[in-house]
């Protein structure tokens, strides 16, 4: 196959994805009984204010012209206004996403610094006590949900030992830098507050922690599974009878074939952890989108629903894409293709 | 029946401590759950009951697991907790199941337009993190344990398309099923007397591990709130309120967490198990 | 000068179900600049041999025993970093799947400058590229500056063999092990790859280990043949005796077989092409 043709199906197919994503979210929004419009207004409100309002998020047009205006929105960055906050979700993703972002980018960190060289010590010292340990961690990441680790970490690391604090992204007297990029950790190195970097970097470790636990196992055993099927190869042989020594082979010479098919799984982790990321900036009071789209969903905030699963949804569609696309690359057999 | 006993994959699940430990935490789980009248202490605790004079007991020989703000068993309430969580995974799957399945042999087996239609519908729904897809249905509905079964059903059916997709694909070219092709069987019998019961294995052993997988986003669901409404007592749901009292009563949330984690454990060593006993892929 | 003795090698393979004896007290010499071909048919210790003279099979359950001197030091007694020295550098190796043995991530001339460094950092990197490109040359490739930029799965099998010989030339090795080296190739280009090692390695005076289930395709190729069975070197002589005079029944045989097996081949070619029509 050609490689033009590929990175062309790969838009095209992510393009239907977001499609149909957005499709199915109206259809899930509209379909269900219930009038949004009173649900969101509460009982109190007069008919009149409900048909105000319903005027309002075109719900009286007919469903067509709501599922335009509904895309038109999501193109112009408008999604409407959240009956909660007032403001415009867009302005209110754009204000929790980055909390969000920092969690699962370090989640993310921990599942390949950790996840990866164990999956490497594993399928290299194949049943091994250092395979046990990586298969005890993976089964338990897999079968304990991210809430009840965040509970565990939480009673062990704040509370019995008490090295780490509770809730929140910083300390009450710790005053946030000024917004750059919106993950504190990074604004505060550029603006050279590091006290600040530490403090923030104490909060969250263990949220991530909590998120990264279930991913990290699933990481490491995939790594495993990969380095040993590379390890039977041929070539790997060959590297031996050519003089190459087990430290060059286990970090270069089988590590790139591994690690390639590898990336595709790990960018599903990254992205799936933010659904994660709702149970446990709930536990630890992480002021992030999820926290956000919870509160809308009790308030039966519509447009903040739909925003949330949107973005959510498009930031998954395009993470798999840009890693996809990152693969194809590596992957000479994909890159040079149809040449 | 009797030839799996006697089978190279039934020594191979027997010999394996950890399948055995699965079928023995499943098993009792769901005895204890069944029986949860008769064989917990405190079987009343189960509702909204109050005894103040003996709330927030730590663990003792009596409360095993320590008692509530208002003086409820916590151990009596995880093993009705079970049974709400066993009920929710049991419904889910009697919908996703037959959904996803038929979906599957339905796309596998015509291929075409049919199959493209179907299986990119299932795609995008696989490109929402299913907790997401979860929480966006339970959005619009009431959080009741009726609903939370709804919304996980609408995120579980897909993975049961595509395993019985690839499934049928390669049954498909398979001797047996185009010979009874070629007498000329009806697509209905195709379908359902050759694919299917070919399927049955990979079918079995992938419910027993979802089961254990839709247990653990059911309690994700209600530790949100968005899930099983109190007073039922369900496991997530009781660490979602337990944790509010931390560090001083622990056990209120510790116990329910490890409850989650012992099921959800024992279906996983179980379905591990069955892949060895069956010898699938998954 | 014999290059390389065996003497009395032994090798057991422990498993489940007990122990497996691959090679029992087999002895072979192979002098300096000497073609030497190892014959026997499929599982009869052939791969073991050569494998056990670089040390590739070194894990808790084999046994071994015996000696094998190269150049007068006995390699089953080396340190793990000294037989490295040796690998690639003095006792180089042709697999029998070119295709395969190739690093699919990493092309030629990146495995080729590899190959090279893992014995010497001391070269002069301007000319390394020339160095390469007459590598290739030597073995017939007409247009060595794309192979060298090629990755394994661009080449056809007898190119991809032709690189590998020529990757075995880098360190300029005394001693050169080819195990089947044209067995995965088709038929049609096995004679060609087979004349282009013989005339480099004939040319560069080194000696070579010839690894083959076919006596045909050894003929025009060893100036010594050995022959084994099960583990065991059931005869050995020069190229004409083994022959014209062949001591051993089992010798016999094979020789009688060597028609049949290139019909053999033929035909498998033929269904190949025709399924693939
Ligand atoms: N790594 C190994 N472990 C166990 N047995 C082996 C191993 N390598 C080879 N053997 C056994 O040694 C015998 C000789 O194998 P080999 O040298 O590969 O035969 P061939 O002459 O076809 O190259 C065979 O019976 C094979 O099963
Ligand atoms: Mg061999």
């Amino acid at each position: 196959m050609n490689i033009k043709l590929y990175l062309f199906q790969r838009l095209y197919s992510a393009a239907i994805v977001l499609i149909g994503v957005s499709i199915l979210i109206f259809i899930i929004a509209r379909i269900i009984p219930g009038d949004p419009a009173r649900m969101a207004l509460g009982p109190t409100a007069t008919q009149e204010m409900v048909e105000q309002y319903r005027d309002k998020l075109h719900l009286n047009d007919p469903i067509h012209v709501q599922y335009w205006f509904f895309i038109k929105g999501i193109t112009e960055g408008d999604l409407g206004e959240s009956v909660y906050t007032k403001r415009n979700v867009t302005t209110d993703v754009s204000t929790y996403f980055p909390a969000t972002l920092e969690l699962i980018i370090f989640a993310a960190l921990i599942m390949v610094c950790v996840g990866v060289p164990l999956g490497i010590l594993a399928g290299r010292y194949k049943d091994k006590s250092i395979d046990n340990i990586s298969r005890l961690i993976s089964l338990l990441g897999v079968v304990t949900p991210s809430f009840v680790w965040a509970v565990f970490l939480m009673i062990i690391f704040a509370f019995y030992l008490d090295i780490l604090p509770v809730a929140g992204r910083l300390s009450q007297d710790t005053v946030a830098p000024d917004k750059i990029t919106g993950l504190i950790i990074i604004d505060s190195i550029i603006r050279g507050q590091f006290d600040v970097t530490i403090d923030a970097l104490k909060h969250i470790i263990l949220p991530a922690l909590a998120l990264s636990l279930s991913a990290l196992g699933q990481a490491s055993r995939l790594t495993r599974s990969n380095i040993t099927e590379v390890y039977d190869k041929q070539y790997i042989e060959m590297a031996r009878a050519y003089g190459y020594n087990e430290f060059k082979i286990a970090t270069k010479y089988a590590l790139k074939p591994a690690m390639i098919p590898t990336l595709t799984i790990l960018g599903l982790d990254f992205a799936a952890m933010l659904g994660n990321a709702f149970l446990v900036e709930f536990v630890f009071a992480w002021p992030g989108i999820a926290k956000y789209g919870v509160q809308a969903i009790l308030y039966k905030d519509l447009n903040a629903i739909t925003a949330t699963t949107m973005i959510i949804a498009t930031f998954f569609v395009i993470t798999n894409l840009i890693v996809d696309l990152v693969v194809a690359y590596l992957n000479p057999k994909i890159r040079l293709s149809g040449k | 029946m009797m030839k799996i006993f006697k089978s190279r994959g039934w020594y191979k699940f027997s010999k394996n401590p950890l399948s055995v430990i699965g079928l023995l935490i499943v098993s009792i789980i769901v005895l204890m759950a069944i029986f949860a009248n008769y064989l917990t202490p405190f079987p009343e605790h189960a509702g909204p009951f109050v005894d103040i004079p003996n709330k927030i007991k730590p663990p003792s020989s009596t409360y095993f697991f320590g008692t509530d703000k208002i003086g409820r068993d916590t151990f009596s309430r995880i093993i009705f907790g079970y049974r709400t969580s066993l009920y929710l995974g049991v419904i889910v799957l009697c919908i996703a199941v037959p959904i996803g399945t038929s979906l599957g042999l339905v796309a596998g087996y015509f291929g075409g337009k049919i199959d493209a239609i179907i299986m990119r519908i299932t795609d995008i729904f696989l490109s929402i993190p299913p907790l997401v897809l979860a929480l966006s249905i339970m959005a619009f509905l009431k959080p009741t344990l009726t609903n939370a079964m709804i919304a996980v059903s609408m995120m579980w059916w897909p993975w049961y398309t595509r395993l019985i997709y690839n499934l049928t694909r390669s049954l498909k070219n398979e001797g047996f099923v185009i010979s009874s092709k070629i007498v000329g069987a009806s697509h209905f019998h195709i379908i359902f007397r050759e694919i299917l019961p070919n399927c049955s294995a990979s079918l079995i052993t992938k419910i027993t591990l979802d089961m254990g997988f839709v247990i653990l986003i059911g309690s994700s669901l209600s530790f949100l709130g968005l899930g099983v409404q109190p007073p039922t007592p369900d496991l997530g749901t009781m660490v979602s309120q337990g944790s509010k009292y931390l560090p001083d009563i622990w056990w209120l949330s510790v116990f329910p967490g490890l409850a989650i984690l012992v099921i959800v454990l024992g279906f996983n060593l179980l379905g591990d198990g069955l892949k060895d006993l069956f010898d699938v892929e998954i | 000068m014999t290059l390389l003795s065996i003497r009395n090698l032994e090798v057991q393979f422990k498993h489940y179900e007990g122990v497996t004896t691959a090679l029992k007290k087999i002895s072979l010499d192979i002098k300096e600049g000497e073609k030497v071909a190892l014959v026997g048919e499929s599982g009869s210790g052939k791969s073991v041999t050569a494998r056990m003279i670089l040390g590739l099979l070194s894990n808790s359950n084999i046994k071994k025993n015996g000696e094998i001197f190269f150049e007068n030091i006995d390699l089953l007694k080396e340190s793990s970093s000294q037989i490295k020295q040796i690998r690639g550098n003095k006792i180089s190796m042709i697999f029998q799947d070119p295709v395969s043995s190739l690093n699919p991530y990493f092309t030629v001339h990146k495995q080729m400058l590899q190959a090279l460094e893992n014995h010497t950092k001391d070269y002069d990197k301007n000319t390394i590229e020339k160095y390469f490109v007459d590598l290739l040359k030597d073995v017939k490739i007409e247009d060595p500056e794309r192979v060298l930029n090629s990755y394994a799965f661009q080449l056809s099998g007898g190119m991809a063999q032709r690189v590998m010989i020529s990757m075995a030339l880098i360190n300029n090795p005394k001693l050169i092990l080819a195990d089947e080296p044209t067995t995965a190739l088709d038929v049609t280009v096995q004679k060609k790859v087979l004349s282009i090692m013989k005339d480099v390695i004939s040319r560069k005076k080194m000696s070579m280990l010839l690894i083959s289930h076919n006596l045909g395709v050894v003929r025009e190729f060893a100036d010594k043949i050995y022959v084994i069975y099960q583990g065991t070197i059931l005869e050995e002589g020069s190229t004409e005796k083994i022959f014209n005079s062949p001591g051993h029944i089992y010798t016999q045989t094979l020789l009688q077989a060597i028609p049949k097996i290139y019909e053999q081949l033929i035909n498998a070619k033929l269904k190949r092409h025709q399924n693939t029509d």
